[in-house]
């Protein structure tokens, strides 16, 4: 026996349905995914910590300024290529591949040319063309130590320094340093 | 005589924190400041919680004794 089909809508009657301000599932599946996005951002920015522009602008302009200036500044934090100069002899034979396989050491005293540590051959620092740069570091593959220093710091005040285990063994276990610097 | 050696290194973790602060989200807590501190620390916290390198740094860096300031 033969069953007869059913009578498929045509695009006039779906458009009926949908109503005048109706929307195509996949436009419909499509918001709905960036409503979730837009859930995870305030979620993870509620759990990783906002920005401080708030606290820091007093007026529209300075917050669009400083917001780009964060982003330039985040940009520049990313790689750090450049040269060292030190008049002080300094070893330095250091490797790490995502600050998982530290081996070799280090130790420079001087100033960098290039780009790293959030600046660009020191621009805007006190000594534009250079900046203060320090490297103390030591890697025995499963685990490693390392200090860093950009442009203004004490080597003697480990609060002024990147301070960091590194390895797997010392990522993982305490204590931890400052963001940033690992993975590198 | 001056003394010259090369750097070459990629971040990983700011790159995330880049990509995130388009989004208003600070990773690293550095917006605004040289050295960064974690979610929920304090930048006198993540001061303090530096100095828990102290012994490692006393065992490899003898010379170069650390001053609490």
């Amino acid at each position: 026996m033969q069953v007869p089909a059913e009578p498929r809508a045509t695009s006039h009657e779906l458009r009926a349905l949908r109503g005048p301000g109706g929307s195509s599932p996949l436009v419909a599946r499509g918001s709905k995914l960036l409503s979730w996005a837009a859930l995870c951002v305030v979620c993870l920015g509620a759990l990783a910590g906002c920005t401080s522009l708030l606290e820091r602008a007093k007026n529209p302009f300075l917050f669009a300024g400083l917001y780009l200036l964060d982003r330039v500044e985040d940009a520049l934090e990313v790689v750090d290529v450049g040269v060292t100069v030190s008049e002080e002899p300094g070893v330095a034979f250091y490797g790490s591949f995502a600050s998982l396989t530290p081996v070799g050491v280090g130790y420079v005293d001087g100033h960098f040319v290039g780009l790293g540590g959030g600046q660009l051959l020191g621009l805007g620092t006190r000594t534009p063309g250079r900046t203060r740069f320090y490297l103390s570091a030591v890697g025995m593959l499963a685990w490693g130590y390392e200090e860093l220093g950009w442009q203004t710091f004490d080597p003697k005040n480990l609060a002024s320094l990147h301070c960091q285990d590194v390895g797997l063994p010392g990522m993982l276990t305490p204590p931890h340093g400052r963001p940033g610097p690992a993975p590198s | 005589m001056v003394h010259v050696g090369f750097v070459g290194n990629a971040n990983y973790f700011e790159m995330l924190d880049f990509a995130l602060g388009f989004a208003g989200i600070d990773l690293c807590g550095d917006d605004g400041a040289l050295l960064g501190h974690w979610p929920g620390q304090s930048p006198q916290e993540a001061d303090d919680a530096a100095w828990e390198f102290e012994d490692i740094r006393r065992q490899l860096m003898p010379q170069a004794p650390a001053e609490r300031q």
